[in-house]
């Protein structure tokens, strides 16, 4: 036999280049798909950022090492360097090269995603966490991809890391597989495919498509959708709804069993409204929370100072202890203004102008931490000194509102000359007995919900919730001039043990989610109305000195709800259960999969089960084809396989039959379809001769490793043509040689 | 000599002993195998199947000196390889050859001499040479010995020891000839004895020339492997008391290369070994207690059977093996 030398030295041939874009193609495209889970796309760079650097580094490496496999090594490397340099770039040295710390601050960033995926709902904000995540599979999938396609060369296989992905959404509910994304994925496959030319083998190629229509097609079918939270159908509650808070809040508010959201120890005389965030400008029809970017320097250590309130305003300090028990969100509630927050384990930053508390990474769930805020007390004087704010953007009229509103604020208003004045007719309007608390109505007439569109309903029928209460007096006030927005967060709920200290612990249900609205007041800043009429308590702001009384703004039937800190505390009202609506609070543990989900997940994993056994016989036999093909022992490769296939397609091939006894054998069987197997039969006297030459044969004798390979995949292709289904069967899903192999058995059967 | 002039002659030769055995185109075949592979043959059949016709006939397909010895039980070893004789006239001893010297020697029924006698033919068989008085004597080149024997229990019968029968290449058996061969054979007998008119094919010269042609035939290291791993398996298989010797596996390899020539190749193939291995190897195993054994020392059927067996079990090796 000739001896060979082993060409393992890859030349790097422009064919790989083309493969490695189209796999980045396909993998960027499969990726995109993510887009109907999260919010935004800007996490999509950062994956392209991973995977672009994967590819980018194999080829690299390739060209310059000339070792295939020394290419996967660096595409690993690589993945771990850009991650290191987008996630951990302080823990690493020079910024970019890991250490034991970033591996450690990885393991943060994994936990971190998995609890805002447990605590987000759809379409989920793509917090650091997640996005780690998201770079983190990219990185893998791109290696293992590479890996396949250019190492194992066999990039039919690549189809499988890019179904996991485009199947990723359909786990989550079934409405959110796109089909497009999907369609573009699966024609960024079939060029992969396609590129190999004349290496493709059809059977491959539809099975990986069979895989992958079976995953994006048959899965998320007998997948049972995810139940749809509150009435909206699109969120799973308010407070998980990290994108408007609003949206979802009837919907939490009509769910019949309260569960416990927190509780706190403060030094309040009255109890605390503690706010999440605000709502402060017009989206389209829709108030949103500002979502400032997070400012690294805004630590809560020290919160920045509340927006307008100058120094000659009389200010106390309250001190609150919260601890938050089933509520989630990535906003803390805390009362306004804070200055200081301590005992957060999570990362926490306040946002400016509104000095909301968020965080990217983490949820309040579970958070206990203690609150020092200013009890703002300007006096009535002071407040309806303050002059004029009507040039904020704060105060912009949203465009569309019907007039009827701003008619309506200046009949009630009347003759109230100050801002101030104003603001106090609107919310005595409000509370003054016109008016009746509902979750229900709203939801019956239609109009459940915040945005303009709610205002004139709920101006006729009179009835409605907080949210409705605190929409329409917050666009009142700005028809008035008077800048607003609209805050939510929580009552300061049910009052449960005084203490000697002059503190108070609350204990704050889901039923006392709330909405408010907060308007300006120049030197004096954002100031807390209540126009919800027997929900809170409206603000208390004591006369000037001198005046020695407490005006009360307030006026009818139902009385001015003055601070009533000891014995009746604030409470909601029982809510009717809403048998037409399923409310889901996110105030309950929710979690990410429904248990169904598990059992797709099964689904899926015994079909790549099934795949596995077929896909391993193909990788070998691609292995062996690109031996032959170098050069390496390519006769005694060629026969093996020719051999194990034969085995497993049924032909009872032995280790101890000679070439001519095997050739004799196969061509028995390939004469079981003449019709269709002429050119087998030929490869087959072809085969033979090559092999022997190549093993037997005299060492003049030159191996032809290109002819080998392609004698031996027309041979294979005959074998199978001539082979009954159900034997073809057998080899593909349970290859008698890889059980062999699997058993230990010596491929050798005698 | 161009391969296709030895294909030429060969099938000349065999064509030629056909005319006087009828039928049995396979043990033609091996015995000029091994005569093309510079072996000696053992033809072991029951007596009037045409073993010394066999040996005779091969003899004389080829144009060199062929000598006849009938062994009896009182044959003397000097009777095979000469004796010194005192020659008055010169006054010293003259070494007359005895018929030992010659290119084809056709020994029959050789397990009728005495154990003395048989070692001093096996011997010579081995060495190629004779040692006479203290002098040594080349013996013929090619040197070939057809030895027929009967299995069949007899008075007076020596049967060969496995170490002589070692020396055999190749064991064949004749069998009884089919009905069409033998009613063809009354016919062609009636008139003459075929052998008379039998006419040489070749000299002894063409005779090396061939010799030297199947010695070149190339035999791979995957086929060398193959060779030995069917004889360590005959060694190490628990029907078998004692396997094949590395002579055996030097001889198997040696018949395959004659094999491959006498098909036209320049390289052996691992069928080659396949179609010798019964042929080559079962003379020289024992079996074990296990198997049935003949009186007559031989067991062949069931030896054939181990032998086949292990041929089926041992993998061909395809060039270096790796794992995948």
């Amino acid at each position: 036999m000739t001896t060979v030398t082993a060409r393992r030295t890859v030349p790097l041939g422009g064919s790989d280049i083309r493969m490695s874009a189209l796999l980045l193609l396909a993998l960027a495209v499969a990726i995109s798909g993510l887009h109907t889970v999260l919010e935004d796309i800007t996490w999509w760079f950062g994956a392209f950022g991973v995977m672009f650097v994967v590819f980018t580094a194999a080829i690299v490496a390739r060209y310059f090492l000339r070792r295939r496999w020394l290419g996967s090594i660096a595409a690993v490397l690589a993945a771990l360097l850009v991650l290191t340099l987008f996630f951990a770039t302080n823990t690493a040295i020079l910024g970019f090269i890991p250490t034991g710390t970033t591996f450690v601050h990885f393991g943060n960033l994994l936990a971190a995603a998995n609890d805002s995926i447990e605590r987000q709902s759809l379409p989920a904000f793509a917090t650091t966490g997640i996005q780690f995540l998201i770079c983190f599979a990219v990185g893998g999938i791109a290696v293992v991809m590479d890996a396949v396609a250019i190492w194992l060369r066999a990039p039919a296989l690549a189809g499988i890391p890019l179904l996991v992905v485009v199947v990723v959404p359909s786990f989550v509910l079934a409405s959110l597989t796109d089909g497009f994304t999907f369609e573009l994925t699966a024609i960024a496959y079939l060029l992969i495919v396609l590129s190999r030319g004349r290496r493709i083998q059809p059977a491959v190629a539809i099975s990986a498509g069979v895989i992958a229509v079976l995953g994006a097609l048959v899965v998320p079918a007998v997948l049972p959708p995810v139940a749809a939270g509150g009435s909206t159908g699109s969120g799973v509650g308010v407070l998980a709804e990290t994108i408007n808070p609003i949206i979802d809040l009837g919907a939490d508010l009509r769910q019949s069993d309260a569960t416990a959201a927190l509780s706190y120890t403060t030094s309040s005389s009255t109890g605390e409204y503690l706010r999440l965030t605000t709502l402060d400008t017009f989206q389209g029809k829709q108030w949103e929370p500002a979502t400032p970017k997070l400012k690294p320097g805004n630590s809560v250590k020290a919160l920045g100072d509340p927006p307008g309130l100058t120094a000659g305003i009389k200010v106390g300090n309250v001190s609150t202890s919260i601890q938050v028990a089933e509520a989630t969100g990535s906003w803390l509630p805390i009362p306004y203004p804070s200055q200081s927050i301590s005992g957060l384990t999570g990362k926490w930053f306040w946002e400016d102008g509104n000095l909301s508390v968020r965080s990217t990474t983490t949820s309040m769930q579970g958070e206990r931490y203690s609150v020092k805020s200013l009890d703002v007390q300007p006096t009535i004087q002071q407040l309806e000194a303050a002059g004029s704010s009507a040039s904020s953007p704060l105060a912009k009229v949203p465009a569309g509102l019907d007039p009827i509103v701003a008619a309506t604020a200046k009949q009630v208003v009347g003759s109230a000359k100050t801002n101030f004045d104003k603001a106090v007719a609107l919310q005595t309007w409000f509370r003054g007995g016109t008016f009746t608390y509902s979750t229900r109505t709203p939801a019956r007439a239609g109009y459940d919900g915040s945005g303009l569109d709610v205002i004139v309903p709920f101006l006729q029928a009179k009835s409605g919730y907080c949210v409705h209460f605190a929409t329409t007096m917050a666009v009142m006030a700005r028809t008035l001039g008077i800048p607003s927005r609209i805050a939510v967060g929580f009552l300061p709920g049910k009052l449960t043990h005084q203490g000697n200290d002059n503190t108070a612990v609350y204990e704050v249900s889901s039923s006392n989610l709330h909405s408010w609205p907060e308007l300006y007041f120049k030197s004096v800043g954002w100031v807390r109305f209540e126009p919800t009429p027997s929900k809170g308590f409206e603000p208390n702001f004591p006369s000037a000195p001198g005046q020695g009384t407490t005006i009360l703004p307030t006026a009818g039937s139902t009385g001015a709800a003055t601070p009533v800190p000891t014995a009746t505390p604030v409470t909601a009202p029982k809510l009717p259960n809403q048998g037409d609506t399923k409310p889901r609070s996110a105030l309950q543990t929710s979690t990410t999969l429904p248990a169904s989900s598990y059992g797709a997940l099964g689904v899926l994993a015994v079909l790549l089960l099934i795949a596995t056994p077929a896909v391993i016989r193909i990788v070998i036999r691609r292995r062996r084809v690109d031996r032959i093909r170098e050069g390496i022992d390519p006769a005694g490769w060629a026969w093996q396989e020719l051999r194990e296939t034969a085995r497993d397609l049924g032909v009872d091939a032995r280790e101890s039959s000679t070439p001519a006894e095997l050739s004799r054998q196969l061509a028995a069987h390939l004469a079981l379809a003449p019709g269709r197997t002429a050119k087998a039969t030929e490869a087959l006297a072809r085969l033979q001769e090559l092999v022997v030459d190549e093993v037997y044969g005299v060492p003049a004798y030159r191996y032809n490793g290109e002819d080998m390979a392609d004698a031996l995949r027309i041979v294979l292709t005959g074998l199978r043509r001539a082979t009954s289904l159900g034997n073809r069967i057998v080899a593909t899903v349970v290859p008698p040689t890889l059980v062999d192999r699997v058993l230990g058995r010596a491929t050798a059967r005698a | 000599m161009p391969i296709e002039q030895f294909l030429e002659l060969s099938a000349e030769i065999v064509s030629t002993i056909e005319t006087v055995i009828d039928g049995k185109r396979e043990a033609i075949e091996i015995a000029l195998t091994v005569l093309l592979a510079e072996g000696h043959l053992l033809i072991e059949d029951v007596p009037g199947v045409g073993k010394t016709m066999l040996a005779r006939a091969l003899a004389r397909s080829v144009d060199c000196s062929v000598s006849r010895i009938q062994f009896t039980p009182d044959l003397l070893p000097a009777d095979i390889t000469g004796v010194s004789v005192f020659n008055q006239s010169d006054r010293e001893f003259e070494f007359k050859p005895g018929p030992v010297f010659a290119n084809i020697v056709i020994g029959d029924e050789i397990n009728r001499a005495s154990p003395k006698t048989q070692s001093a033919l096996l011997e010579s068989m081995e060495e190629r040479q004779v040692t006479v008085d203290g002098k040594t004597y080349i013996l013929a080149n090619p040197f070939t010995v057809v030895a027929t024997q009967n299995p069949i229990e007899m008075e007076g019968t020596y049967a060969l020891p496995e170490a002589q029968r070692d020396r055999f290449m190749a064991r064949i058996s004749m069998g009884y000839p089919d009905p069409a061969s033998e009613i063809e054979m009354l016919r062609t007998r009636a008139i003459s004895s075929p052998l008379d008119v039998l006419k040489p094919v070749i000299g002894a010269t063409e005779l090396r020339s061939m010799i030297a042609t199947a010695r070149a035939v190339y035999a791979s290291p995957a086929v060398e492997q193959y060779a030995v791993a069917i004889a360590q398996a005959t060694r190490s298989d628990s029907e078998l008391r004692l396997g094949a010797s590395p002579r055996a596996t030097l001889q198997l390899v040696r018949a395959a290369k004659a094999r491959a020539a006498l098909d036209g190749r320049e390289f052996v193939l691992p069928d080659d070994i396949n179609a010798l291995a019964i042929t080559v190897l079962s003379h020289r195993l024992i079996p074990s207690g296990r198997v049935g054994v003949t009186v007559g020392g031989y067991s062949g059927e069931t030896l054939a059977e181990i032998v086949s067996r292990i041929v089926a079990e041992t993998p061909v090796p395809l060039g270096a093996r790796h794992g995948d």
